[in-house]
């Protein structure tokens, strides 16, 4: 397995535990109407510092134990991989991106009326990890379609 | 996704040179084992300057490394 097939296993695995556990807390406690802005930053930098910690560590000790460099630049199967997956997430960006501004917008009542206390914060919360999630997903699609590619030629 | 219509010979070539490995070609064509691999397997079309670079390595014309499988359609 190349080191970019490895980098992408170690990004789709920590992306899908670490920002599992973030989007449903924050869903379960939104949909039972409470946010709080405070324990939410609390825990996205909890865990956007251990996506860092563990991609990279993971990253570096898969690099060590294979005795393969990390910063080798990519060829050109490698490249067009990239180009594909790249495409491939920017068309679903194009597409997520809309929806979610749409969607919140369509919703913009009910959410206002579901967080009485702070209408306006609650709102841009909501819209913020809407578009969190996009980028996620979105990574998630990037790095799966280039597992994929890598698997289809191996 | 259907092979490319092309047959290579690199295998044939690797072992007529001292049985070089995949590894020993990428390096010197400055690609990874695994595209290499790949190339060998049918299952990726190098670009003409690697199919070039792969042909030089075995000191052959390209021609004896990859072939073009006639398909009939245009």
């Amino acid at each position: 397995m190349s080191m970019r097939e490895k980098t992408s296993w170690i990004a789709v695995l920590t992306t899908l535990v670490i920002w599992s556990y973030y989007f449903s807390v924050f869903w379960i406690n939104a949909l039972n109407g409470r946010i709080d802005g405070v324990e939410l930053r609390t825990l996205f930098i909890i865990c956007m510092g251990l996506s860092v910690v563990i991609m990279l560590s993971l990253t570096i000790a898969a690099a060590v134990m294979a005795r393969q460099s990390l910063d080798a630049a990519p060829d050109e199967r490698e490249r067009q991989i990239e180009a594909r997956a790249d495409s491939i997430g920017f068309k679903l960006l194009e597409v997520l991106v809309p929806i979610v501004l749409i969607g919140g917008l369509l919703k913009l009542d009910a959410i206002r009326s579901a967080f009485p206390a702070d209408p306006v914060g609650s709102t841009a919360i909501l819209f913020a990890n809407g578009f969190l999630m996009t980028m996620v997903v979105t990574e998630l699609v990037r790095e799966s379609v280039k597992i994929v590619l890598f698997r289809m030629a191996a | 996704m259907p092979p490319p219509p092309i047959s290579n010979a690199i295998r044939r070539l690797r072992f007529e040179h001292g049985e070089m490995t995949q590894q020993d070609l990428a390096n010197r064509i400055g690609m990874t084992r695994q595209t290499v691999a790949a190339i060998e397997q049918n299952k990726y079309s190098p670009s003409l300057e690697a199919a070039f670079r792969i042909a030089e390595v075995f000191d052959v014309e390209i021609g004896a490394v990859f072939q073009w499988k006639k398909t009939g359609t245009p």
